[in-house]
Parts: C-alpha cells; sequence; structure tokens
C-alpha cells in the first residue's frame, strides 16, 4: 500500500435506461457507493469525488458545493463515510427525473471526465507541499454513446495522458470501443460486465488497486484495441483511407472535393504519352 | 546616479528596466496581490498572441540547423550557450512530436564553415534525441556556414510533395557566416522552393538574418536570457499559417490493428538496422502485414503511412480550437463557485477575474481557463449541455 493518498474520481453514469428494471437501480448505486466507502477506509489519506451524468447534464454528488462541515457521528462508523453517503442520496434526488423520450440519447460522460480532470488539476495546484497528487478516474457506463462526441472523449483522454492519470472503465452490457481506446491511451483497466449484480464483485476485484500498487500486479495485458478511424462519408470503421492534408478528414473512396474545409485536391494527370509516328 | 529623464537612451548607458517599482503594495501593505496579477497577466498574454481562423500547414516537415561554432562555447547562458541549447532542444522534440504526431523533424550542424546533416527526417523521436546527445560531446569551433547549410537543408526539403509545409528553424548564435558563393542565389532557390525559414538568434541581430527571414514569411528574434530562448523555440510548435502556393491532396493513409492475443511472434520492421525485436505485441500494416512495435510510422515494405485515429485527432486541436473565454469581474455574476473545479470564489485578487464561456456561460476560475486552453482545447460545458453537443457533433 502507498503511504500517500490516492484521490479516486467516479464518474457515475446515471442514464434513465437504467430504471428499466426495478432491481437494478438499487444494485447499481449501492455497488457505487460500497466501492467509495471501501476507497475512504482503505487508506486514511484516500480522498474521493464523485460526479454523476446523465443525459440531460453532469453533476457533482461529492463534494458539495456549499461545503458543509461534517456532523456528529450517527451510526458508528467512520464519519466521513456518512457524510459521503448523505451528500450522494441528497443530489442524486435532486438528479434523477424520469424521462421516457430518452431512448435515443446517450449520458454526458466526456463532460463529466472533463470537470473531474479540472477538479485533479486543482488538487495538484492547491497542495501546499507541492507533492504529487496520484490521482486516478473509474468511470461506470450502462448506456449506449451514438458517437457524436468523439472529439470531447480524445481530448480529455490525452490531457489524462498528459497528466499522468490512468483513466478505469467499467462498462455493463455491451462493448464500448470509445472508451476502450481512452483506457488504453491514459494506461487504464478496462472490463465489460455482463450483469449489474456482477458489478461490487468486478470493481472490488480490479479496480481497487491504486496507482503505485498496481505496478507490482501480474495483469493480464489487454486485447486488441481499434484504433481504427471512421470515414466523414459513412461513419464506417476503414483500414485505408484517403486523408485531405488540410483539415485531416478522412474518406474511404478518393473524392475530387473535401466537405469539410471545400479545397479542390489536385490530382497527379498522367503525362501524355508521344506516339512516335512510323512511316 | 543617473535619472532616465530622455527616453530615448540607450540601455547601456542609463536606462535599466526599474522591475522592482513594478510591484505596488496595496492597502494592507502586502506585495502578494500585485505579484499574483502580475503572473495572471503574463500567462494570459501568451494565450492571446494565438490568432484564430487562419488556414494552417498540419503536415510539417521541419530542419533545425544549428550553430555550432566557436560563438556556441560562450558563457553567457549557463554553463555554455551548446549545453543551453541543446537542453531545450530535447524538450522541444519531445513537445513537437506529442502535439505534431504526422509531422517530420531533422537536425542540421554547421562548423567549420561545412554543415553536416546529423539526423534524417522522421517522425520518431528517440532518434533525434540520441543525436541530441551526440552532438553534448561535439566540440565547439570554427566559423558557421549559413549557406551551406540552407543548402544542405534545400536538397532533401525540394522534393517533397507540395501539400506539406516546408520549415527552418535556424539556431544561430555566431555574428559572421563564411559562405562560398552569393547567398542571395540560395535565397531564391529557398523562397522558389516554398520554404518558410525562421531564425532564433543567441547574440544579436543579423541583417542577412532578418533579410532571409522576412524574405521567406518566417519570424525572426533575439533571445534574452535562457527563457527567454526556450519562449522563442516553443513559439514554433504551433503549425504556422499555410503559404497560399500550397497545394492540396488526398494522402494515402492505413490504420493498422493492433493485436496482441492470440498472435504469432514475429520480428518488427523499425528496429531492423540494429536488432529487431521478436515479440507478439505490434501494428500490422493494412497492405504489407509488415509489424511495428510504435506508431507513428512509415512501412518501410509498401511506403504507407500508418498513423491511428487519436494521432490525428491530436491535430484536430489547432483545426478546431477552443475559443477565448471571456473576461468578467468576480462579483458581477452570480454563481460563486468555479464550474470545473468546485472552487469558491473569495474576494482576494486571485479570484476577481473570472471566466465565461460564450456558448455555455458557465463560468470558471483562472487555473481551469489556462489549464483548459493549453491543454484541454475542448470545455466541458459545452460537453455536459445536451443541446450544444448535439449540435456540434461533426
Amino acid at each position: 500500500m502507498a503511504g500517500d493518498g490516492c484521490l479516486l474520481v467516479m464518474v457515475v453514469d446515471l442514464h434513465p435506461q437504467l430504471a428499466e428494471q426495478e432491481s437494478n437501480v438499487h444494485n447499481y448505486l449501492s455497488a457505487c457507493i460500497s466501492f467509495a466507502n471501501i476507497h475512504l477506509a482503505a487508506n486514511v489519506k484516500n480522498t474521493l469525488a464523485v460526479i454523476a451524468a446523465n443525459h440531460l447534464e453532469t453533476r457533482f454528488l461529492y463534494p458539495q458545493i456549499t461545503g458543509k462541515t461534517v456532523d456528529r457521528q450517527k451510526d458508528g462508523r467512520l464519519e466521513l463515510l456518512c457524510q459521503v453517503d448523505e451528500s450522494i442520496e441528497r443530489e442524486l434526488r435532486n438528479m434523477i427525473v424520469p424521462d421516457p423520450k430518452a431512448d435515443q440519447t446517450e449520458s454526458l460522460i466526456s463532460g463529466a471526465i472533463g470537470r473531474g480532470l479540472l477538479y485533479i488539476k486543482r488538487q495538484e495546484t492547491e497542495d501546499v507541499l507541492g507533492k504529487k497528487v496520484h490521482a486516478r478516474i473509474l468511470v461506470v457506463k450502462i448506456s449506449l454513446d451514438t458517437g457524436s462526441q468523439y472529439l470531447n472523449y480524445i481530448n480529455t483522454y490525452l490531457t489524462a495522458q498528459k497528466i499522468s492519470t490512468p483513466l478505469d472503465v467499467c462498462v455493463i452490457g455491451s462493448d464500448c470501443g470509445l472508451l476502450q481506446q481512452g483506457a488504453d491511451i491514459s494506461g487504464g483497466y478496462y472490463h465489460c460486465v455482463q450483469e449489474v449484480s456482477e458489478l461490487l464483485q468486478c470493481l472490488i476485484l480490479m479496480y481497487q488497486a491504486d496507482v503505485v500498487t498496481r505496478k507490482k500486479l501480474n495483469v493480464p495485458p489487454p486485447d486488441s484495441v481499434d484504433y481504427r478511424a471512421a470515414c466523414f462519408c459513412h461513419r464506417t470503421l476503414v483500414d485505408m483511407g484517403n486523408v485531405c492534408s488540410n483539415c485531416l478528414s478522412v474518406y474511404c473512396k478518393a473524392v475530387p472535393l473535401c466537405t469539410t474545409c471545400n479545397v479542390i485536391f489536385q490530382t497527379d494527370r498522367p503525362l501524355m504519352k508521344i506516339v512516335k509516328k512510323k512511316k | 546616479m543617473l535619472e532616465d529623464d530622455d527616453p530615448k537612451e540607450y540601455r547601456w548607458e542609463s536606462g535599466y528596466e526599474k522591475t522592482w517599482e513594478a510591484i505596488q503594495e496595496d492597502e494592507s501593505g502586502r506585495l502578494e496581490p500585485s505579484v499574483t496579477e502580475m503572473i495572471q497577466r503574463a500567462k494570459r498574454r501568451r494565450l492571446l498572441d494565438r490568432e484564430a481562423s487562419v488556414r494552417l500547414g498540419i503536415m510539417r516537415h521541419v530542419y533545425i540547423i544549428l550553430d555550432l561554432s566557436q560563438a556556441m562555447s560562450e558563457q553567457d547562458l549557463k554553463p555554455t550557450r551548446q549545453i543551453c541549447t541543446l537542453k531545450i532542444l530535447e524538450d522541444f522534440i519531445q513537445e513537437f512530436h506529442d502535439q505534431n504526431p504526422i509531422s517530420q523533424l531533422g537536425i542540421i550542424t554547421t562548423q567549420n564553415k561545412v554543415a553536416k546533416r546529423h539526423s534524417e527526417l522522421s517522425n520518431n523521436p528517440q532518434r533525434h534525441l540520441d543525436c541530441i546527445k551526440k552532438l553534448r560531446e561535439l566540440p565547439a569551433r570554427g566559423e558557421p556556414s549559413l549557406q551551406n547549410s540552407l543548402e544542405v537543408a534545400l536538397s532533401s526539403l525540394r522534393h517533397l510533395p507540395p501539400h506539406t509545409s516546408r520549415e527552418i528553424l535556424i539556431i544561430f548564435a555566431a555574428l559572421t557566416t563564411c559562405d562560398p558563393g552569393e547567398i542571395a542565389a540560395t535565397l531564391q532557390k529557398v523562397k522558389d522552393a516554398n520554404i518558410r525559414v525562421s531564425v532564433v538568434g543567441l547574440a544579436a541581430e543579423l541583417h542577412v538574418c532578418k533579410e532571409i527571414s522576412k524574405d521567406t514569411g518566417g519570424s525572426f528574434s533575439v533571445s534574452i536570457n535562457d527563457l527567454h530562448l526556450k519562449e522563442l523555440i516553443h513559439e514554433h510548435l504551433e503549425p504556422p499559417p499555410a503559404s497560399v502556393k500550397m497545394d492540396h491532396t488526398l494522402i494515402k493513409v492505413g490504420f493498422p490493428h493492433q493485436i496482441n492475443a492470440d498472435a504469432k511472434p514475429a520480428l518488427c520492421m523499425c528496429h531492423l538496422d540494429d536488432l529487431p525485436l521478436l515479440n507478439t505485441r505490434g501494428y500490422y500494416c493494412p497492405q504489407c502485414t509488415a509489424k511495428y512495435c510504435d506508431l507513428p510510422a512509415e512501412c518501410r515494405v509498401c511506403g504507407l503511412m500508418l498513423v491511428t485515429a487519436p494521432h490525428l485527432a491530436r491535430s484536430y486541436r489547432h483545426l478546431f480550437p477552443l475559443k477565448h473565454f471571456d473576461e468578467i469581474v468576480a462579483e458581477e455574476i452570480s454563481t460563486k463557485h468555479c464550474y470545473g473545479c468546485l472552487k469558491q470564489f473569495t474576494g482576494c485578487t486571485a479570484d476577481k477575474r473570472v471566466y465565461v464561456c460564450r456558448t455555455c456561460k458557465q463560468v470558471f476560475c483562472f487555473n481551469c481557463d489556462i489549464f483548459l486552453h493549453e491543454t484541454v482545447h475542448s470545455c466541458p460545458g459545452c460537453a455536459s449541455n445536451p443541446t450544444i453537443s448535439q449540435f456540434n457533433s461533426n
């Protein structure tokens, strides 16, 4: 165990499609809160931040904006855990809103990761002794993404790589290639869970270790990550494509005009062959 | 003690910058607010200097011409000019390949009246870093030759396809140059080949350097101290505005697969010169299935350029930059905390000015504003707003 504490930023996906089954919501939220408690109890210097994202907004569930001080010890456990639970519950009530039309939308996870990165950066600058803050981000996702926010996601991954913050991802249901790329770029783990009931076990098993301890664990290398780009005309992944030299947009076949930046491409015309006249 | 009542005095006569007078005490007698304000203003100035909405040359081929003449062993930059410049160049090379993943860099040195190419144009930063390490041991002697070094750079930049942006960065410390012929002829050839030459001087302003950079559309500056030198060299990390004569084409690019599990061990193509690595991890070229350890690379077998989608996305920050935030005094708005880091806005000087994004109207503190514009390049407020993020989808 590291002597210094670790800052864990949890990004929790609260898309309304979670509420399709009654038991899902309860299991999901209690798994996330239990994991947060385990993190805080593991080392006295550990700190926590929880950000929730649904299809309408992102919100900090903990720490609270008003920064109230801790209440008196009520139920015999660590006061900080009680404070975390109460804060999360209070903010969740303000946030969860039933919306039947939410099927086609995606959760705003890239915005939540962005806010988490800013919070981590603030902890680094405010540390009085100037010590390096070990931080990591854990993303728990249940909804599908539509691929419309590619640029926002990539910017957050590159920033996480730059400030050495691994981005761990746990996806419930189906695979998400975009977050898989993010985990690979920033040096975190990616895992896909089939059911909500398996979530807590997976979180404790794979994501409990902090950054320093991970280097000593013998983890199998990740599977192949698909880094292909999607072409701008059909949105399909291509192996080989043509790239505009001005705006770097990807096309699957040769086009005479770039649709994003409107430049006309110079094509190489073959040289005219001089026909020798036979006498 | 001389008073500077005549504003047009030369610096060595008496006109010292009285920097201690710039710091004022506030009402309670503390100096810290004044110092924080100066630091903040300096940081903001760097951000605002960049223009927007100009067509940029993203695929860059840059040659760095380093002067290793007698003048580089002067000790006005500690420990010597040579070691200081090489250290700054190491950082520059790392950052350059970080921010411009599809661009290429090469290194040429000039000493003893000849110019020598030490490192070919390539996009592998390790090769350049090894070359810089070797240059530390090379003693600086002789006189530099501007014309010879420009000819060496010209010989390889001339044959590049026209859609690339060709640049030369000259770091010059001597006050002389020893050329075999007429430098105007070389300058004409450089202009015809559409190359942009920029010069960073270490000693003084030379007329010939100023002419070269002005004629080709580059920048010319002379450094005052080592921090200033670092700033001047790092200015060239950003892609320059594209010249009008640049053609645009479609470039054929491959996006390789990365296979880790179930792969057969194979030799990699990137280390053929020394010891090829036999392992299972690597990227396979989609056209000829040659293996490479690291991307971006140019396939040695079939000539296809290999990149991954995140490498292309790294260049998107120059094409879709984050717009500047509006600066507002903290008392005028209702929200009292920063949207990004939850910092409360107290009345102290560091929090007096806050920054508002024009699209999503969220408020950010000063540190978040700098971090967003320098590193992140996308606003989390806009990403957290469902209408704006759907509208911006590309």
